[in-house]
């Protein structure tokens, strides 16, 4: 039952934090933070009680009948890889509470509790080892999220909301007509009826359908990652969600794409995603050079920082289709450092936000002055994302490419222009915004009530004399820099992202049975290459 | 005599002591209770039946009728439907009916007869006759509300309409009849194994039973009037007319289907194939820009029709992946009780609901009444085939059947109607949660909670735990 607690507490502390608001206003989010501490320690404590980092996979398995009648199983089980996404579900979740923590102030109980079930609908997604299972969390994940981007976002919360459950549940079909004929197929050829991974995994499907029951699972993958054609989703949810679920958007939901890809595609299709292995590099090309591009004209900054995210996860989708250890390294440590750096970046965007009620570079710059600390944060953030050595990032984009070229060189290449085009677009963010003319004073005032209906428009009376009037009202108006709740938070995660960067090697060891176990599976057919080495960096 | 004529016994009985009761003395709390307990005792007989016997030892047959295990279910299936909604009936009519509140419960009864003699008919004399009473009982149901004119023209529509339907079913059985000589299903099935069956006359009686058929589950090209009979209709009957009169249509096709050996004609199949494909995605495409919930549900009940359809083109066929020729028979059986289970529950949750057609009467839902707006959410959840809800094990089901039957080709146009089909859900979803202040409601009693409690934990139950509605299922077609 251990596996099981994981899912079930957050489960429990939703149903509890709903019910709490009647108690008292501020009991849901004591009641989330609790919860999600908890869920931590016990993820933790099951960590030091097995040691996940022998040669023994799947340390903690539980199989437990779910539906006999089709022989489904409850089967959770965790290793490294699953460890450390977990870990960072869990971590990532105490951020976005911490951001959270006084953005929402409407219907208090029902929040806490939808963000409590993602959490859980999401902890199940990295544990599910049976796939119909698997399908069930992926869908119900989607439904609290979509309450939490429909009720406390933005302006243009529905349309987003309904945009991104759309594209996620057209995703999930596919996966799920992709599951059963696996697993149809799968009887005609062993006998066996089973939706166990375990069970799947050991042969290989061998038919002409399998190519297209491939794309079924990578189509709903690339879908939540996202990659190139499917990415529209993602700038509208990003820019509409609330700050908590931006972050838990971006931190980890996309993330479950990537681990899709690693822990079903690869070991289940073995040549199917041989076949398909071109395209998505391409398809990977696309997404980092067009995300970046697309970052670099906007203007709006939550947008940004969401087509930085299509350009980043770019090079997971470029790692898992390289074949090659280095590759699926780099796209782990890709998933981790994306979530770290990202999240830390919607939230200082949304303490922007709430300090100016505008997200639009032209209306901010100079925050230097009036923020210090909050600049130099975004300052860090912002050079991590552009893959400072130094930082978990570089250590992620240095291997993927590494590791593509030796497959794929040309891919490679096209790749790590991806790298300058961040470094123009992150420069330009950070130029804009905490350099530069003093320009949010006004936006303070006048943008209050209406953020983003005005933005064309006082660009062209924002004279100076305007400025110089508005700055002498700023004295009156006061702007507080980062509490020390949220400097805390941040700076936890600035370490969190120097250590990968500077000592990597943990992580690796932890994911690397994992790893090396799906390479084997996907290079069976192919000639064995040589021993693999370890990276030491 | 056999026991398993005692459930219509029971509600014949209750209908003739309700008829005497009302010539003698009207009372509505008496004509609710003698129906209740007419239903519960033809309820409770069905379910003993299915409990003291051997399962395989239900099968019973005579002229008229046949009886198996599968018809035990349908048929306890039928009369928890019409309990569910007995139950909320007589707060709903002591709220919305100014006069004469009585004979709604005989119409109920009468056409809950019918149904039942549907769904165990094995003749086309006993099948037609049920049909007609069932039909003319909704005509009855359908323009019951005296204050509203809607609802007069919808009974009218009604029943021109399903005149016209009867007399090309009537139409249908005389030709073949002409050409067999027999009204029996069983006699039918036999001899058309050893004719040929694809004569063009056979055929045009097929059809022409079909189309009848098609007009009771208001697929495509017989479905326009559909949505202004469940608008204008009070809304227990709409209830019943889109859950019992369907129920017993689509067993009826399944029964013609199963035994009249269909699949070996070509022209029927590909009439079939394209209702299904065009009822899935007309049905969900009228559904989605519709301003009244009725109106949303009448359309998504076309295309939850549509893909049940998919499932009678596995019958006959030998194409079996998985081993297990009872699959799609329990698919089909599955998919049928989730979605009219799901459905009933959405009816009573709007019958809850004051002002329940307009979907902008639906506005903040969520905040004035959390309760209701939960269930109704989670019903529309299952409607829309989201896990964790009955609706999702449905269509796990069917899919999964169709696959194994590698019954392809209908897949693509069910996932592009389900993604269609989402986008309506959601927008009901969508309406509740909108406009934040919360409006002045009447508190809920503690019958309606505890029937919303029931219908939230029944839906998301029986979807998170299907274990062992699945092996009740598989033992009872197995």
């Amino acid at each position: 039952m251990m596996l099981f607690t994981l899912v079930i507490l957050p489960l429990i502390g939703g149903f509890l934090a709903c019910w709490s608001q009647r108690v008292h206003q501020d009991a849901p989010k004591w009641i989330a933070a609790i919860c999600t501490l908890v869920t931590l320690a016990f993820l933790i404590s099951i960590k030091l009680t097995n040691n996940i980092e022998n040669l023994e996979l799947w340390l903690v398995d539980e199989p437990r009948a779910w539906i006999p009648r089709l022989n489904i199983t409850a089967h959770l089980a965790m290793d490294g890889l699953s460890f450390v996404l977990l870990l960072l579900t869990l971590l990532m979740g105490l951020v976005g509470l911490s951001s959270a923590w006084s953005e929402i102030n409407q219907h208090k109980g029902f929040f806490y509790g939808n963000y409590l079930w993602t959490l859980a609908g999401i902890i199940g997604v990295f544990l599910a080892m049976d796939l119909l299972l698997f399908f069930v969390f992926w869908e119900v994940m989607l439904v609290p999220m979509y309450f939490l981007i429909a009720i406390w976002g933005n302006e243009n919360r529905r349309y987003a909301a309904l945009k991104f459950f759309l594209f996620t549940q057209a995703g999930g079909l596919l996966m799920l007509l992709s599951i059963i004929a696996l697993t149809v197929i799968h009887y005609q050829q062993t006998g066996i009826l089973s939706f166990d991974y375990q069970v799947l995994v050991q042969s290989p499907i061998q038919s002409e359908l399998a190519k297209w029951i491939c794309l079924g699972f990578i189509i709903a993958f690339i879908v939540k990652l996202p990659a190139f054609p499917f990415h529209t989703w993602l700038p509208d949810a990003h820019t509409q969600a609330p700050t908590p679920a931006s972050i838990i958007l971006a931190a980890v939901l996309l993330k479950t794409g990537g681990y899709g890809l690693l822990r079903f595609v690869l070991p289940l299709f073995p040549e199917s995603a041989q076949f398909w292995a071109p395209l998505m590099m391409t398809l990977a090309g696309v997404s980092i050079i067009y995300g970046a591009i697309m970052a670099f004209s906007q203007t709006d900054l939550k947008r940004l920082v969401a087509y930085s995210s299509v350009s980043h996860m770019g090079f997971v989708l470029l790692g898992c289709f390289s074949f090659n250890f280095y590759a699926l390294q780099g796209a782990v440590m890709q998933m981790l450092a994306h979530g770290l750096s990202t999240s830390a970046l919607f939230m200082l965007v949304g303490l922007i936000q709430h300090r100016f009620h505008t997200r639009d570079l032209n209306h901010l710059g100079g925050l230097w002055h009036t923020l210090p600390k909050l600049s130099a944060m975004g300052l860090f953030f912002g050079v991590a994302s552009l893959g400072m050595p130094g930082m978990g990032n570089f250590i992620a984009e240095l291997l993927v490419l590494l590791g593509a070229f030796k497959q794929a060189p040309i891919f490679a290449i096209v790749a790590s222009s991806g790298l300058i085009l961040a470094a123009v677009y992150s420069l330009r963010m950070i130029q804009k915004s905490f350099f530069g003319m003093n320009l949010n004073l006004e936006t303070s005032f006048s943008d209050k009530k209406s953020s983003d209906n005005s933005s064309k428009n006082d660009l062209d009376n924002s004279s100076a004399g305007l400025r110089a009037k508005r700055l002498n009202d700023a004295h009156t108006h006061h702007i507080t820099d980062l509490s020390v709740k949220e400097g805390l938070t941040l700076m936890l995660m600035c370490l969190g992202l120097i250590i990968m960067g500077l000592h990597p090697q943990p992580i690796f060891t932890l994911v690397n049975s994992s790893l090396m176990e799906i390479l084997s599976l996907i290079q069976s057919p192919l000639q064995p290459e040589s021993p693999l080495l370890e990276v030491q960096l | 005599m056999s026991l398993h004529y005692l459930p219509a016994i029971t509600l014949n009985i209750a209908i003739l002591v309700l008829l005497l009761v009302i010539a003698l003395k009207r009372s509505h709390q008496l004509a609710f209770y003698i129906t209740g307990a007419g239903l519960f005792i033809a309820c409770f007989s069905q379910c003993s039946l299915l409990r003291a016997s051997h399962l395989s030892e239900l099968h019973f047959s005579d002229e008229l009728f046949s009886f198996s295990s599968m018809s035990v279910v349908l048929s306890v299936l039928l009369l928890g439907i019409l309990i569910f909604i007995w139950l909320q009936l007589h707060t709903w009519l002591e709220k919305h009916e100014a006069n004469h509140k009585e004979e709604f419960y005989l119409l109920l009864l009468l056409a809950g007869l019918g149904a039942l003699g549907m769904i165990v008919s094995e003749h086309f004399a006993s099948f037609f006759l049920s049909l007609e009473l069932m039909s003319l009982s909704f005509v009855g149901l359908i323009a019951y509300s005296q204050s509203q004119p809607n609802s007069q023209e919808a009974g009218i529509k009604y029943l021109i309409l399903s005149a016209v339907a009867s007399a090309f079913m009537l139409m249908g059985i005389a030709i073949i009849y002409l050409q067999t000589g027999s009204l029996s299903f069983q006699y039918l099935a036999e001899n058309l194994n050893n004719t040929t069956p694809s004569s063009m006359l056979f055929t045009i009686g097929l059809i022409f039973i079909l189309i009848g058929l098609l007009f009771k589950l208001s697929l495509v090209p017989c479905h326009l009037w559909v949505a202004d009979i469940f608008e204008g209709a009070p809304l227990p009957s709409t209830a019943l007319l889109s859950t019992v009169s369907k129920l017993a249509s689509f067993v009826v096709l399944w029964k013609l289907f199963h035994l009249g050996n269909w699949q070996e004609n070509q022209v029927v199949l590909t009439l079939i194939g394209m209702v299904a494909v065009a009822s899935m995605l007309i049905g969900n495409l009228l559904a989605l820009l519709q301003n009244s919930i009725l109106r949303i549900l009448a359309f998504s009940s076309i295309s939850h029709f549509g893909y049940l359809l998919i499932l009678l083109f596995l019958f006959n066929h030998n194409a079996d992946l998985l081993d297990n020729p009872t699959f799609p028979l329990e698919a089909l059986l599955f998919y049928l009780s989730a979605y009219l289970i799901t459905l009933t529950g959405a009816f009573s949750i709007l019958m809850k609901l004051e002002e329940e057609k307009s979907l902008e009467a639906l506005t903040g839902l969520f905040w004035s009444k959390p309760l209701h707006a939960a269930s109704l959410s989670i019903v529309m959840l299952s409607l829309a085939g989201i896990p964790l809800t009955l609706g999702f094990m449905g269509k796990f089901y069917l899919v999964t059947a169709s696959i194994s039957y590698q019954v392809i080709w209908p897949l693509p146009f069910l996932v592009i109607a389900s993604v269609i089909g989402l986008f309506f859900y959601l927008r009901v979803i969508m309406v509740m949660l909108s406009s934040t202040q919360t409006r002045h409601s009447s508190p809920s009693t503690a019958g309606e909670v505890a029937s919303l409690w029931f219908i939230i934990l029944l839906v998301m139950s029986l979807g998170t735990f299907p274990a062992l509605f699945a092996d009740t299922i598989k033992s009872v077609v197995g």
